[in-house]
């Protein structure tokens, strides 16, 4: 397997400060990718003896999991570090938990950090690859690649798709993705939500703002809807999780609106009769399960990607 | 260094900001630290001449927000440290918040301030005394003692105070002892956990946004309590286009409020967070292009009353971390003139906006005598070039702490040497 020449990739730190060549390049690896997923041994000894770190300083399970999953698919050693077992919760600060890691000689980091921008202050202070699996209300890039796999997997070309995507865009990093990924394939992006959850500027990453969502997911071609996040403290975004739903949620009726062939797609985990009804999240146009399982390739294609730039791949792989 | 003799000529330097003289090119002799002549050609066989053409001998600068650490955070600045980057950056008086450890909200941390500051000797340190005790804005601190010990205007430093009814007392308590109170407006309901100006960038980058709305709104408060309590008001620092209009109609009405600005948004806009520079997260953020512009024009025509240099030291562990968790504040003190110049070179300031800001009006707030050149008297001056080139790094750095976005970068203007009270304390 061989990268392209338009793949340099020192570390993925957003999707704005991609290509689009270099997105096509990474989703063309993930397809790939994907293939290998498919057979009975799934592995390949691309990354034997290379060290990629999962270093979680906000908790998450499934896309730790499937980093890791992703490494160890391509023969990579992999180490994980998270918040509540590390130092960082006795107090250590980021640039010494991130000078002790790169000690140990990882040549891959993978971070999640509830701070926008984590991810590029270890890039400016640490030697290795640095992949940002989430930071704030930054970037999700590996998502935000997973789901423009799943949308040209199964439409094409996404040039003057219509995507709309609705929830909480102020606090989401997915929805950043998202938008800066499509913008640069040329799709039609529509946001939508209630107006507490739209932040202000936010056309200007290249999209529709709609404070209601029926216009926006109106002959769209994909329906995605964002988590609605109760945990999160001082919430007084939304009255209540019913009125949401009956107000801003995707239920049959709704999806009405769009397309036929219209994709649904959520980042997971879902919360069922809050933003999305369980009938169309279990419906013939869910493809949520299908982007979990891109999710694996994309980030094996990512990792590659970041280790050949760096000359890490093992030779006659 | 410059070596400094006893008797010196400055050739053709130009005067600026003095009472009592105009601004113009002339020849002045010192002579043992004291002004001795100001003249055209002068002559004194033996005095070492110097040729001051383009620089500019001012009393020196004034500074209205400065934190000194100390007591309490000395490894990050102490007096001392403070004082010598005064003098390195031309400045003779610099008032000092209260925001030290404990705060200075007692007469006894004020007489240690005015002890210390006598014992350094590189310059005056004006204590500002707290407004309310440990800054909680909850009650009154003792004023009265605290003038008497050398409190020179009362605030809570970076903290706004919430209550309308306590800053209506504070300033009415504070109108007793003739001393302004300092301010600074946010509305913290609205402000939330902000680390930068809520607007396009803050939703690029993913940051939480403090509305403009959250300063001006607390502009207009503090301007209308101020009215009713009949007090003296200074904002400390502006940073939004709305405020200015609200300070500028407060002026036009006869309210008692003056208002200041740091150089940094004079200079800078929200867009120059893209690379999350923990160096340029300020208490009032950077906000947008239009906003730079009101504050200039404000300057220009008066509305904003000074540039205060908002010198707040602090450790890289405090800097050196995720935006949203660093302190807020840059060192500043040495490049207030290197950045005024730029303004000036890129025509948004002229001299004597810049004088009445940095010079003028800063000794009005904070009630100190109009600068007087007088001949026979121990000499208090800066003398500056606006055209020498210099940069901020481990050799020219005078604080103990060094964040600044300016670190390492060329800058253009310098003061060559300090003198106050006839003792030279920085030259070049």
């Amino acid at each position: 397997m061989n990268a392209p020449s338009t793949l340099q990739l020192r570390h993925l730190l957003g999707l704005e400060e991609l290509s689009a060549e270099q997105i096509t390049a990474l989703l063309d690896m993930a397809a790939q990718m994907k293939a290998v997923n498919q057979r009975r041994i799934k592995k390949l000894p691309t990354l034997r003896g290379v060290t990629v770190l999962t270093f979680f300083v906000e908790n998450s399970t499934r896309t730790k999991m499937s980093f890791e999953l992703a490494a160890k698919r391509l023969s990579a050693d992999t180490m994980g570090f998270s918040a509540s077992t590390s130092s960082l919760s006795k107090g250590e600060t980021l640039l010494d938990t991130a000078r002790n890691l790169e000690a140990m000689a990882p040549d891959i980091v993978v971070i999640r950090h509830s701070s926008s921008g984590a991810p590029r202050f270890l890039s400016e202070r640490i030697g290795c690859g640095i992949v940002n699996a989430g930071d704030g209300a930054h970037e999700h890039p590996t998502q935000g690649l997973l789901d423009l796999y799943t949308m040209r997997d199964k439409l094409g070309d996404l040039r003057g798709r219509k995507v709309a995507i609705i929830g909480d865009i102020a606090h989401s990093r997915v929805a950043r993705s998202n938008l800066h990924g499509l913008h640069k394939l040329g799709a039609d992006v529509h946001v939508a939500g209630p107006a507490t959850m739209l932040p202000p500027g936010v056309h200007a990453l290249g999209c529709t703002v709609h404070a209601r969502v029926e216009p926006a997911i109106d002959g769209a071609d994909v329906v995605m809807m964002l988590r609605i996040q109760r945990e999160r403290q001082g919430n007084d975004l939304i009255p209540h999780a019913h009125e949401y739903h009956r107000f801003f949620g995707l239920d049959a009726a709704r999806l009405q609106l769009a397309q036929p062939h219209a994709l649904v797609m959520h980042p997971g985990p879902m919360n069922r009769g809050v933003e999305i009804a369980p009938e169309v999240a279990d419906g013939a146009q869910s493809v949520i399960l299908e982007q979990v399982e891109n999710g694996v390739a994309v980030r094996m294609a990512v990792l590659y990607a970041v280790a050949a730039t760096r000359g890490l791949e093992s030779q006659g792989a | 260094m410059l070596p400094i003799a006893d008797n010196l000529v400055l050739d053709d330097v130009d005067l600026r900001g003095w009472a009592n003289l105009p601004p113009g090119p002339c020849s002045v002799l010192l002579v043992g630290g004291h002004f001795a002549a100001v003249g055209q050609h002068l002559d004194m066989p033996g005095a070492q001449r110097v040729d001051a053409r383009g620089c500019w001998l001012t009393p020196g600068l004034v500074d209205l927000c400065a934190a000194g650490r100390e007591p309490g955070q000395e490894q990050d600045e102490d007096l001392l440290s403070l004082s010598r980057c005064a003098a390195a950056g031309g400045y003779v008086a610099v008032a000092v918040g209260p925001d030290t450890q404990p705060s200075n909200d007692d007469h006894a941390v004020t007489e240690l301030i005015v002890r210390r500051a006598r014992d350094i000797g590189l310059c005056d340190l004006l204590p500002i005394g707290a407004l309310t005790h440990r800054l909680q804005g909850e009650t009154l601190s003792p004023m009265g003692e605290m003038t008497e010990a050398g409190a020179v205007a009362f605030g809570d430093a970076d903290r706004p105070v919430r209550s309308s009814r306590m800053l209506r007392r504070a300033l009415e308590y504070a109108r007793s002892f003739d001393r302004a109170v300092f301010s600074q407006p946010l509305d913290l309901d609205l402000a939330g956990a902000g680390a930068m100006h809520e607007g396009p960038w803050s939703t690029r980058l993913g940051l939480r946004g403090i509305p403009a709305a959250a300063e001006h709104i607390a502009v207009a408060r503090d301007i209308a309590v101020c009215q009713l309590a009949l007090g003296r008001l200074h904002l400390q620092r502006l940073s939004a286009a709305r405020s200015v209009d609200h300070v500028r109609r407060a002026k036009a009405d006869g309210i008692a409020v003056t208002a200041a600005v740091t150089p940094w948004h004079l200079l800078r806009t929200d867009a120059d967070l893209r690379d999350y520079d923990t160096n340029l997260r300020f208490a009032a953020p950077l906000r947008a292009e239009a906003d730079r512009q009101a504050l200039l024009a404000g300057l220009r025509d008066g509305t904003i009353d000074a540039i205060c240099s908002d010198h707040q030291p602090w450790s890289v562990a405090d800097k050196e971390v995720e935006f949203d968790r660093a302190q807020p504040g840059a060192i500043g003190l040495q490049t207030v003139w290197p950045l005024l110049c730029d303004l000036v070179r890129e025509g948004d300031l002229d001299d004597a906006a810049l004088v009445r800001a940095t010079m003028t009006m800063p000794r009005v707030i904070l009630g100190m005598p109009a600068p007087m050149l007088r001949i026979g008297e121990p000499a208090t001056f800066a003398l500056l070039d606006p055209d020498r080139p210099w940069t901020l790094d481990v050799h020219s750095n005078q604080s103990k702490s060094r964040n600044t976005p300016v670190w390492g970068r060329p800058l253009v203007g310098r003061t060559l040497l300090t003198v106050y009270r006839g003792r030279v304390t920085y030259s070049d």
